[in-house]
């Protein structure tokens, strides 16, 4: 078991690089496929993950609660694909100096996986698209990423009560725009589990 | 007829992905060096002059972490209090707008548009003029939560700062961080060191003294901190390169130094 959250995002917010780095390792999955399910490219997704950790670094100055870094990167998150293209400017040269990806041993399978992750992933954000921005990213949270609604507020910063006001809105909008949504055998339950009453 | 809108399950990032991206995360995080960069020097229109110089990068280099201080006295953490107020009815569209950009760590074309808007984004208490060197004026802005914003700028100009850091208060002023150094350095491509072309900063109540370490080694521009302040600026400086700076004690005890040059090739 290694550091706590709160002491490395402290080391962090005093200058530790390296804490920072421990934070981005145990980070680095959950918000790589959060931008995944926002954006339905997983090379995007690696790029925004960059992106969203540059971010962090710059913002560390932000006061977290205890075990709360998490959230606090999702909203991060969140800003960084809403503002993708101002987000890609800002750190357009560090993206550049990002060293070309090391040939994979099982490349051709790995690379049909996310083919077929991506042509999963396009009717979702499709209707998903069709929704608000504000009840995109609480839906996508809330039911993609399975956060409580208590980080999901923590992450965007409104009030849990419209956390659920803001789901509840996106999961009847969503059975209107197309009724078979979150209702049809699908690979995983968290779509289906967001739109139970 | 049904659509499949689930979404995949997680993935792993690609293999060797996880490595590469956080070597490279912690090379930016290098290169970014200083941390806490306020950047608004650059962000304020260029010059013809500075148009003109192709050859000169000026930088604001802010804290390093390089040595923790030893013999801190008693009161080295004491809050700075002091100075004249300022109304913020004196700080130009510029300066609130930046201002609220550093305090609310965003850029500066994120901040809101109204005034009002930007002074409740800095939560601004109070702004204090603690004093003036050299032509340069040194300002603490007091926030509701119990931080501090510095900035410093050119005595007279219609715009208060020239530069802004709002540093978290684990971060400064403390032990391990007594100085708030916002000097501002010259790169040139014909030789990367750095050579110092402003040497101004903020120092906590204990530090009496800040001098710059030459690349050579020799501790030079002794420059007193009166006023939890500091500024040395043309002869005063060194011509040659610098690594960086070192904080001293009223008895002489070295308090803290403070990597400038942070270099594999050179430096410290």
């Amino acid at each position: 078991m290694g550091p706590s959250e709160a002491s490395l995002w402290e080391r962090s917010r005093a200058g530790d690089a390296d804490a920072f780095g421990l934070l981005f390792e145990r980070h680095a999955k959950t918000i790589y496929n959060y931008c995944f399910r926002r954006l339905g490219d997983w090379s995007a997704a690696e790029d925004m993950l960059t992106v969203v950790f540059l971010e962090a670094w710059r913002r560390r100055d932000t006061e977290v609660q205890d075990d709360k870094v998490l959230p606090w990167l999702f909203g991060i998150a969140t800003n960084v694909v809403r503002n993708r293209r101002r987000s890609e400017r800002r750190f357009a040269a560090a993206l550049r100096r990002m060293p070309e990806p090391q040939p994979e041993a099982n490349f051709a399978e790995r690379s049909d996986e996310r083919l077929d992750d991506e042509a999963l992933m396009r009717p979702a954000l499709d209707l998903l698209a069709m929704l608000p921005r504000h009840e995109q990213e609480v839906f996508a949270l809330c039911a993609w990423m399975e956060l409580s609604y208590e980080d999901v507020a923590l992450a965007l910063g409104v009030p849990v009560g419209t956390v659920r006001s803001r789901l509840s809105r996106a999961r009847r909008r969503l059975r209107e725009l197309d009724p078979a949504f979150g209702h049809e055998e699908g690979r995983t339950a968290t779509v289906r589990e967001a739109l139970r009453p | 007829m049904t659509t499949d809108h689930s979404v995949p399950p997680l993935r792993e990032l690609p293999t060797g992905r996880l490595t590469q991206r956080a070597e490279h995360l912690r090379a930016e995080i290098a290169r970014s060096q200083p941390p806490r960069v306020p950047t608004l020097r650059r962000l304020r229109p260029q010059s013809r002059f500075g148009r003109l110089a192709p050859v000169v990068v000026a930088v604001v280099l802010a804290t390093v972490v390089a040595t923790p201080a030893f013999g801190v006295g008693r009161h080295l953490l004491d809050l700075i209090t002091g100075g004249t107020p300022v109304s913020t009815a004196r700080l130009s569209d510029q300066d609130l707008r930046f201002l609220s950009a550093v305090a609310k760590g965003v850029s500066p074309s994120d901040v809101p548009a109204s005034k009002r808007a930007q002074l409740d984004a800095v939560g601004s208490t109070g702004i204090r003029q603690i004093a003036v060197r050299d032509g340069r004026a040194f300002f603490v802005i007091d926030k509701s939560d119990g931080s501090h914003c510095y900035a410093v700028g050119d005595e007279g100009d219609s715009n208060l700062f020239g530069g802004i850091e709002c540093p978290a208060t684990s971060f400064f002023p403390t032990p391990a961080h007594p100085i708030l150094d916002m000097s501002v350095v010259r790169l040139s491509p014909a030789d990367p060191r750095p050579t110092l072309t402003r040497l101004e900063g903020f120092a906590a109540d204990g530090v009496a003294r800040v001098a710059v370490i030459t690349a050579s080694g020799q501790v030079t521009a002794d420059t007193p901190v009166i006023d939890n302040v500091y500024s040395a600026q043309g002869n005063q400086l060194p011509d040659q390169p610098i690594n960086g700076l070192v904080a001293f004690g009223a008895d002489g005890t070295q308090l803290y130094s403070q990597c400038l040059a942070r270099n594999a090739q050179f430096g410290c």
